[in-house]
């Protein structure tokens, strides 16, 4: 009885398989000439940009809304975008924008004055389960603080006020001058959304799970999100894809293909195979071992991405005992970082010595260094009064792979075993990705370590270290005062020279106080067919699809 | 059967023959049997003394050796190569194969204990019958695999010890439903009907009679259902619901880390492929020998 079960289970489950086969081959030379499908490493956990701090995600809002401002492609050069101009004054306090004109939302709204103006309110204003780390990532770590701040809130807003001038002209007050603000208003996060379909979908309403998760009660982040961009929303099928359809009046130069579409396929080797099948056009972070094989197949190409990540071991000091810095020296130099850079990464990474990458400016070559040194890292532990073994929580995260950890589990075990060499003893936790891990980490609800990581979004350094350091976060616990100090100095100065060495001085105050232990910064890689034209990869990831043709 | 046969029966095999006895000696002649039970030996074998017989320890990583970001196959120091974090595959093999009988004799143990009870008392205690016997209706009409990972699920995720209860509980409707029907073969006999007479109480009936003479149906399917645990625990442990340490050698999770490297290092998925189909096989050609052995209908031929 059960044998024949089995059997019908197995029979139901290869026709379904030939179905899909055969139905995704056909729909393979359907969407020929004018589809682009770009398979991506996890799905959106939200299509509001406002509330998401992932890859996945931020991709999307890349199509879909624009910023006041941009980069040039492949660069992080700051370039106009739904600003012509901008001028500050007030000793840099208050940023006047011009504004494009005949720009129309996707649900026919025009993009003018106000609505930048309800954007910039809407950030301020967010209710108290948007304001955590965990959800408005970007608004929190630029702009410090909001109007009624929540529990647990404790920096002061930099934004003050929002001015219609005209129709055509915006001002923005600030209540202290800011050097990162500009280059920080073309992170898609701070992308102009349509007010109207804010409002019609309730962007604003939602509550907050007990372990930092947002959960929307209106439609808005899953179903209709709104911007001015070349290619609008279509569809989300969840497991399936998501489809965006170009803008047919978009303002500026029209996306090439019809149809985009985005597949979320989070195992590394499947996405591989999709490509070699030819059920996907391209796709993000090839892994290591892959790039010959790709390089082999004279249908497929690799496109580098210039490095601009870093991957690193966060350390909670929150919990006990790592408010211990003899036990974060312990950890430090417990995890074997050389070898893992040197084994996983097929020779396309750097070890990482500071919290940043080194071609960005306040880079600082002096950093207190913590080779790998097992003895020495039992040696730590025991001055800090404690029995060895030293119990730890440990978590890593499913069902992603990013640049700087194609295979998180792969670096979770050799971290592991060189943790035990060390006076450790590792517990092993897991989460996934979506939409748990991330949140977990940033309201301190994992372990004592957590491995996860950081790329760019724009070229300033008070994206790499100001965003982890500047404001106080439970991803780290209490850390130094002295580091919040220092980052908002260095936000603060307008010169470029003496910003870089506030944020060496930054640097190497980090590294002697041991937040976290960074490890790695990788050069990524993507996968297209060969016929795949105008990709231009950007070391922030900000890749519009638009020029794309194939 | 005539008397006359049983006659030529009963003097062909004098002195008269257990039932164990019995079964043995017919399952002695048949070949598959034998190769089953050498297979099963063998990896019994192995997971008792895999400390002295693995060469290296299991969770032992060697980084140096990785090339090319993936595994070298195999080589002189390491016979089937080294996986993902430059750890022995062998050693590996070895050490899995205590978690995979562990697993497979603690999921059968419950699910035979539970069903053996509860068909037991089904096929005795009639009243109860209508009841229990729905109950493993129910749990038969949800596919075996699925209910596995949703108790997993239930017993808060993954882990050795969730996976030994589910797929323990799954087999339970199995050997409750066997047993049920052997003790009702049973429960009319002449002898029971005589202990009944002389006022034996009805626990005793069950337990000192009538369960010796229903037990070996499911015997057969306790060693058949060896085999299916192993899979679904592997299955269980290839979709990340096993033993949470993912250094934990256990063939299903090893598995798992090897898809990524289909393409660089197939080697890394047939090994423990090939071990389970290996160990799953030999508790079927047992299982396989034991029921022709035990067949009363087969009885006194071979």
């Amino acid at each position: 009885m059960r044998k024949i079960l089995k059997a019908g289970v197995a029979l139901g489950a290869l026709s379904l398989l030939v179905a899909a086969v055969a139905s995704g081959s056909a729909e393979g030379q359907a969407q020929a000439k004018d589809t682009l499908v770009f398979a991506t490493e996890g799905e959106p956990t939200f299509l509001d940009p406002a509330i998401v701090s992932d890859g996945p995600s931020l991709r999307v809002a890349d199509q879909i809304t624009e910023g006041l401002v941009t980069v040039k492609p492949g660069t992080t050069k700051i370039v106009p975008d739904l600003a012509t101009s901008w001028t500050g004054s007030n000793g840099g306090k208050r940023w006047t924008f011009k504004l494009r004109g005949g720009v129309k939302f996707h649900d026919g709204t025009p993009f003018n004055a106000q609505a930048v103006c309800a954007n910039f309110n809407r950030w301020y204003n967010f209710p108290a389960a948007f304001q955590p780390d965990s959800v408005a990532y970007y608004y929190y770590t630029v702009f410090g603080g909001y109007r009624k701040p929540a529990q647990g809130i404790t920096s002061d807003p930099l934004f003050s006020s929002c001015q219609v001038v005209n129709a055509s002209t915006a001002r923005i007050n600030l209540r202290k001058p800011s050097a990162s603000f500009i280059a920080a208003l073309s992170l898609p996060s701070l992308s102009m959304q349509s007010p109207t379909a804010l409002k019609k979908y309730k962007a604003n309403a939602g509550t907050l799970s007990a372990d930092g998760v947002l959960r929307p009660s209106g439609t808005y982040a899953t179903e209709h999100p709104t911007g001015t961009g070349p290619y609008k929303f279509k569809s989300w099928k969840i497991g399936d894809k998501l489809v965006l359809e170009r803008n047919d009046s978009y303002w500026g130069k029209k996306a090439k293909l019809k149809q985009v579409i985005l597949r979320a396929i989070p195992d590394n080797a499947a996405r591989l195979q999709a490509l070699q099948s030819g059920e996907i056009d391209g796709y993000n972070l090839v892994e290591p071992q892959d790039i010959s094989t790709i390089k082999r197949n004279s249908s497929l190409k690799i496109i580098d991405r210039p490095a601009f990540n870093v991957g690193y071991v966060t350390i909670n000091s929150a919990k006990a005992p790592m408010n211990k810095l003899l036990v974060r020296q312990a950890v430090a130099h417990g995890l074997d970082r050389e070898a893992v850079v040197k084994s996983f990464y097929g020779g396309r990474a750097q070890v990482a010595t500071q919290f940043m990458p080194p071609q960005l400016f306040g880079w600082a070559k002096d950093v207190k260094k913590y080779p790998y040194n097992p003895a020495r890292s039992r040696q730590l532990l025991q001055q800090a009064g404690l029995t060895l073994p030293v119990e730890i929580e440990f978590w890593y995260p499913t069902d992603i792979s990013r640049g700087y950890m194609p295979d998180p589990q792969r670096n979770f075990q050799a971290f592991a075993a060189s943790l035990e060499n060390s006076g450790f003893k590792v517990v092993a936790k897991s989460a996934p990705w979506r939409p748990d891990y991330v949140a977990r980490v940033q309201a301190g609800n994992a372990g004592h370590l957590n491995l996860i990581g950081w790329t760019g979004d724009f070229g300033d350094p008070d994206n790499f270290i100001g965003t982890f350091f500047r404001t106080p976060q439970n991803t780290w616990g209490p850390i130094n005062p002295k580091i919040h100090a220092i980052l908002n100095a260095a936000l603060r100065e307008t010169d470029l020279e003496k910003r870089t060495l506030t944020y060496q001085q930054a640097n190497r105050l980090i590294m002697a106080n041991l937040p976290g232990v960074p490890y790695v910064h990788t050069k990524p890689a993507l996968a297209f067919k060969k016929s795949v034209r105008g990709y231009v990869a950007s070391p922030i990831e900000l890749e519009p699809f638009a020029p794309v043709s194939k | 059967m005539s008397v006359a046969e049983i006659t030529e029966i009963a003097l062909e095999q004098a002195p008269p023959t257990g039932l164990w006895r019995d079964a043995f000696r017919r399952m002695r002649r048949n070949p598959g049997a034998i190769f089953g039970l050498f297979v099963i030996g063998f990896f019994a074998f192995v997971a008792i003394f895999a400390p002295l017989i693995a060469p290296f320890d299991p969770r032992h990583q060697d980084l140096s050796l990785i090339v090319d970001g993936c595994c070298p196959g195999p080589s002189r120091d390491h016979l089937l190569g080294v996986d993902d974090l430059g750890r022995d595959e062998l050693s590996r093999l070895i050490y899995g194969a205590r978690y995979s009988l562990l697993i497979g004799v603690v999921a059968v143990t419950v699910g035979l204990t539970l069903g053996m009870f509860l068909g037991a008392t089904a096929g005795y205690f009639r009243r109860l019958d209508g009841l229990i016997m729905r109950l493993m209706d129910i749990m038969l009409a949800i596919p075996g695999f699925l209910m596995a990972i949703g108790i997993v699920a239930l017993f808060g995720g993954g882990g050795l010890l969730q996976v030994m209860l589910a797929i323990g509980i799954v087999n339970v409707p199995i050997f409750a439903r066997l047993m049920r029907g052997s003790i009702l073969g049973q429960r009319e006999t002449d002898y029971v009907l005589a202990a009944r007479a002389i006022g034996v109480p009805g626990r005793q009936i069950l337990g000192s009679h009538i369960m010796p003479n229903a037990i070996s149906p499911v015997i057969v399917a306790g060693t058949l259902a060896l085999a299916t645990s192993i899979i679904d625990a592997a299955g269980l442990g290839f979709l990340g619901l096993g033993p949470q340490d993912p250094a934990t050698p256990e063939w299903g999770t090893m598995l798992t880390g090897t898809v990524r490297y289909l393409q660089t290092q197939p080697l890394l998925a047939i090994f423990p492929g090939l071990a389970i189909v290996i160990v799953v096989m030999g508790f079927n050609l047992l299982g396989d020998g034991l029921r022709e052995a035990l067949d009363p209908k087969l009885r006194g031929r071979a």
